[in-house]
């Protein structure tokens, strides 16, 4: 049926890894859909990023923008962005206290499109590592016009621990 | 203040003390490829100088009180001659400096 979810791979983390690929993106759909849950990091304070897979290489021209804002529990919101990074962030910084954990869905579009840029859109939400709960709502656009086949999450500096869940959807036409 | 060129020797050294390192690729977990390697030190090296050159912004983001509780200061500074929101701007700039 059109817009179902068709579930075309699903990782859990049984033993800390610097990073999870999620493949097989192609033309088949338009549109793809990562969740994640119950995402956490090994190292205090940091980040997990995402990078554009070929054929299980990541990409790492220095061609990712982002923009979106930071949803603070805490204190004012706040605007983020970046241009010509050599990978998408979006500000999810996780600590190693029990309750600093994320969750996510990232909706990918035009990666099986060699002719069109990729890009995503991310909302998130997740307890920091100061355990102040936050949010993310933005979105980002690697500016190379070539096919991605794949999506690669990984920790800025550490690794993405045990029991962390990627589920890659592909949305049906 | 260290150099790119000597981040990505710092880099390198804890990458290669931190070996092996995994990635997770359809539920299998494998060790890096030689290029993951090289890549992991770079992203490390690139790492380090943001923070080295630009964490200070984020750190004062952090640091710096509300919107809303810096107009409260600035009111109460007003209303009794007190010199509370420069001296709180100030100490965050102080405690997180721009490297020179």
């Amino acid at each position: 049926m059109s817009g179902s979810l068709v579930k075309l791979d699903e990782q859990i983390v049984s033993t800390p890894v610097s990073s999870v690929n999620l493949t097989g993106m192609t033309s088949d759909y338009d549109v793809y859909v990562v969740q994640g849950n119950n995402i956490s990091l090994d190292t205090d304070a940091d980040l997990l990023c995402i990078r554009t897979l070929i054929d299980g290489t990541q990409q790492t021209a220095s061609s990712y923008d982002k923009a979106g804002m930071l949803l603070k529990a805490n204190t004012t919101f706040q605007d983020i962005h970046g241009t010509n990074a050599d990978f998408w962030y979006l500000d999810m910084i996780l600590g190693t206290a029990t309750q600093e954990i994320g969750n996510f869905t990232t909706y990918c579009f035009n990666f099986g499109n060699s002719s069109e840029y990729s890009f995503i859109t991310m909302e998130s939400t997740f307890r920091n590592t100061h355990s102040v709960l936050q949010g993310i709502a933005g979105g980002g656009i690697y500016k190379v016009a070539e096919a991605h086949n794949g999506i690669k999450y990984y920790a800025y500096t550490g690794n993405i621990d045990t029991n962390s869940r990627f589920v890659l959807y592909g949305l049906k036409k | 203040m260290a150099t790119l060129e000597e981040l990505q020797v710092e880099a390198a050294a804890e990458i290669e003390a931190a070996k092996p390192l995994f990635k997770q690729v359809n539920n299998e977990r494998l060790e890096f490829s030689s290029a993951d390697y090289d890549q992991a030190v770079t992203d490390l090296a690139n790492s380090k100088w943001n923070e080295q050159q630009f964490g200070y912004i984020q750190a004062r983001q952090e640091g710096y009180g509300s919107i809303a509780d810096q107009l409260d200061m600035q009111y109460w500074d007003k209303v009794n001659g007190t010199n509370l929101w420069q001296e709180h701007i100030a100490q965050v700039k102080s405690d997180n400096p721009k490297p020179a």
